[in-house]
């Protein structure tokens, strides 16, 4: 098939071009270990207060079970909670968890408050906080969360000793006369917020790691009679870095870094080796030839990709919390934009050398204009219609009519927050719809300017 | 869909071509209006020193370059005309003036790309691969990256990439520059050979000898016109008939030379001897005239008198060179 002897040609060239090999093995690595470098060491900003809003939706432990338990203390002495979570449910606990944690700091305790917290009796109203920035982000305890906890300590408690705590009977002073404790009750706590907003993204990851700990205590139940108590010591942000938040528009950037390389392949074609003339004569159609150039670049970035997300996880200590592969097909659909401009550089260029340096100049604005490496300054078009992956609507900003802002987004949601490529459709469309258009009028572009225009002597 | 065999008796048919590059001060005439036709089975040289319009009208005439006005036809088919194109690009070869190869693929491997544009069938595509490898002596050198052959096997390799389609129109513009004397004659033969094959070859060159050699016909073209057409003998024979003598004189002054040149304009003896033309070049005062070898002995008392000293002397036949210079007063490498 002609399509592939053309990819299979471009790829032939590079790989026997030791340089060029250098360059496509050493870049995602050398890259990669630049910007772990450069932002490893930067931690979080322990200065930082985040406002973050609450939806309380708790509606605690059931009555009749919070009524035995009241009127049993050898069981409540024994379970890490106390009257008053009777009262008002684990949630409650846990707000009043967030608004006291604090910083700690060089093995110090600091003064600084993580959180200050505003609890809003409506969703919506609290959706319209983060839309508008008055909050970092959004929690949302569900209406079971107090029985999944309690099912949580439950199963714990069976882990180790192979029976619940409502089956206890054995013991010749007490036994578990009350109604069943929940089993493999289910819930999720809702982090809402704007993927892009810099702030969210803080705020996530520390919220995130006090559930992760408040998870870990519940494991450590490990005995009835224990009293392990529900506390959080103070927060250290120092296993987090910059880097892992802008690892996602790393990935972007190199994909963009491929523009450069591809449009530089085409223009040797052409002004160099001269062999598009050669093309052009020959029966391969201009559609052909530009199939198997983006399944070259599509290989390429693969290869590259790989390199760097492998090199990320196992040596520059990046944990994706997300499905890799899903953040591999949101690259992939990016390369279209890729391609797109590749085409289009190529048409205009008439010096690989120059296509290839200008394409350098190009792709680092337009990474920091995607949001790659910091948040881009918000300028909005129209407030409040871009569905987010948690299920808000933020502004359409000047920056999303770039395909590589929504992949920076898509990466985002994916790699760091764990949400699967379907909740961030809006992005992935906004990646691949304005791509496809721009492929079709940089390949007309491009055919206009080498397949029918004067090839100069 | 025409067959070859409904196709005219002329394979190309340019009228009034024209192409002008630049604007303004750097605006620059390459061609102007030229018309020809080109026989099936011919090899039609052009002739003309660099920047001519030689490379120009032949990059108009496949279509890499578009024409600001002019018409061409090949086999009585209009380029521009869409549904012409499969049919002439399977018609038409072309063998670049610049090595225009894959440097990182095999010799074969670059002959397979080729035959895959062209859709070739695979068994075909073999055997014309494998007898063009042969033809052009690069058995030894099928497996070879482009990029390790010399400049001479890089351009016998640049011919054949333009022909592993077999086509019946083969542009050859400039097919020798560079190479060592031996690569040379292996290309001169290739392109001879081409007509006995029912090919029709345009050849663009600068070598007066590769023009002569090989065309059937030569356009002598500058500065972007035809100056003349015929048959390379009909050329010569045209500027007169005789010998060529040339002289290298010990004061090649421009002034000297000329005075001598003047000296032997018209000048007769009675063993026949008549100077029909006598003129400068590239340093050297040469003159044209039949009988030369009995008057030998008076043209140099002739010029010797006159105070001239003779350093060298030549006597050849009348070369194309001689008529670019009879019809520009310059030289071709000029």
């Amino acid at each position: 098939m002609l399509i592939l002897d053309i990819a299979i040609r471009f790829l032939k060239e590079l790989f026997r071009l030791k340089i060029s090999l250098v360059v496509l093995l050493a870049m995602p690595a050398f890259m990669g270990f630049m910007f772990a470098f450069a932002f490893g060491s930067v931690g979080l900003d322990e200065a930082e207060t985040y406002t973050i809003g609450i939806i309380n939706n708790d509606e605690g432990i059931g009555d009749g079970l919070a009524a035995y338990l009241r009127s049993d203390p050898i069981l409540l002495n024994n379970l890490p909670f106390n009257e008053t979570t009777l009262d008002k449910g684990f949630a409650a606990d846990f707000i009043d968890i967030l608004n006291t944690t604090i910083y700690q700091t060089d093995e110090e305790k600091s003064e600084k408050r993580i959180f200050s917290v505003l609890e809003y009796d409506d969703q919506e109203i609290g959706q319209q906080a983060v839309e508008e920035r008055q909050i970092d982000a959004l929690v949302v305890f569900p209406e079971n969360y107090s029985n999944t906890t309690l099912s949580a300590f439950n199963n714990a408690f069976f882990f180790q000793n192979s029976i619940y705590i409502h089956n206890l009977s054995y013991l010749p002073y007490w036994s578990y006369n009350g109604p069943p404790f929940p089993i493999n009750e289910n819930s999720e706590i809702l982090i809402i917020g704007d993927e892009g907003y810099s702030r969210y993204q803080i705020a996530k990851i520390i919220l995130d790691k006090i559930f992760s700990i408040f998870n870990e205590q519940i494991k450590a139940l490990n005995y009835a009679g224990g009293n392990l108590g529900f506390s959080l010591a103070p927060i250290t942000l120092e296993e987090y870095s910059i880097f892992d938040i802008i690892f996602p528009g790393i990935l972007v950037f190199a994909v963009l870094m491929q523009a450069g390389m591809m449009a530089a392949f085409l223009v040797a074609e052409f002004a160099e080796t001269k062999t598009i003339a050669r093309v052009r004569l020959s029966l391969i159609k201009p559609y052909e030839y530009i199939a198997g150039v983006t399944i070259y670049a599509f290989v390429i970035s693969f290869i590259q990709l790989s390199i760097l997300m492998v090199l990320a996880i196992v040596a520059l200590g990046f944990n994706p919390a997300g499905n890799v592969i899903e953040a591999m097909i949101v690259l992939m659909l990016t390369i279209v934009f890729t391609t797109a401009l590749g085409f289009l550089l190529a048409g205009v260029f008439k010096s690989s050398d120059t296509a290839g340096q200008s394409a350098g100049f190009l792709m680092t604005p337009l990474a920091f204009m995607s949001g790659a490496f910091m948040e881009a300054p918000t300028i909005t078009i129209l407030p409040k219609v871009f569905p987010t992956a948690s299920g808000l609507n933020r502004d359409f900003v000047l920056w999303d009519i770039l395909p590589s802002t929504h992949a920076v987004n898509a990466l985002r949601s994916i790699l760091l927050y764990e949400f699967s490529i379907l909740d961030v459709w809006a992005d992935v469309l906004f990646v691949i719809i304005p791509s496809l258009v721009l492929l079709f009028f940089s390949m007309i572009f491009y055919t206009k300017r080498r397949f029918r225009g004067d090839i100069p002597n | 869909m025409q067959t070859l065999s409904e196709l005219t008796d002329i394979a190309i048919e340019v009228t009034n071509l024209t192409k002008t590059f630049g604007k303004g001060e750097q605006k620059v005439e390459a061609v102007k209006g030229i018309s020809l036709t080109v026989k099936k089975g011919e090899i039609f040289g052009f002739l003309g020193p660099n920047g001519a319009g030689k490379t120009t009208s032949l990059r108009m005439i496949v279509g890499l370059l578009l024409p600001d006005e002019g018409k061409v036809t090949i086999f009585g088919m209009d380029p521009k005309d869409g549904k012409n194109s499969k049919t002439l690009k399977k018609l038409l070869g072309i063998i670049p003036q610049e090595i225009s190869l894959y440097e990182e693929l095999t010799v074969e491997e670059n002959l397979w790309f080729m035959a895959n544009a062209y859709r070739i069938q695979k068994e075909s595509a073999a055997n014309r691969i494998n007898n063009l490898i042969t033809k052009m002596g690069l058995d030894s050198k099928r497996k070879s990256l482009v990029k390790n052959l010399s400049g001479g096997l890089k351009r016998r390799v640049n011919v054949i990439m333009g022909l592993v389609h077999d086509p019946v129109l083969v542009l050859c513009d400039e097919p020798t520059p560079g190479l060592d004397p031996q690569s040379r004659v292996v290309v001169w033969e290739f392109i001879q050979n081409l007509p006995k094959e029912g090919k029709t070859v345009i050849l663009t060159t600068h070598f007066m000898e590769e023009a002569d050699r090989l065309s059937d016909r030569v356009a002598i073209i500058d500065h972007g016109e035809i100056l003349v057409l015929n048959t390379p003998k009909k050329l010569k024979a045209s500027i007169g008939e005789g010998d060529l003598l040339e002289f290298d004189l010990a004061d090649d002054s421009e002034e000297h030379l000329q005075k001598m040149a003047d000296l032997l304009k018209g000048f007769t003896t009675s063993k026949g001897l008549t100077v029909e033309d006598a003129y400068i070049s590239e340093g050297r005062m040469v003159m044209r005239a039949l009988n030369v070898i009995p008057n030998l002995a008076q043209i140099l008392n002739r010029i010797e008198e006159h105070g001239a000293v003779v350093d060298n002397m030549a006597i050849r036949n009348t070369t194309l060179e001689d008529v670019f210079i009879n019809l520009t007063g310059r030289a071709l490498r000029n």
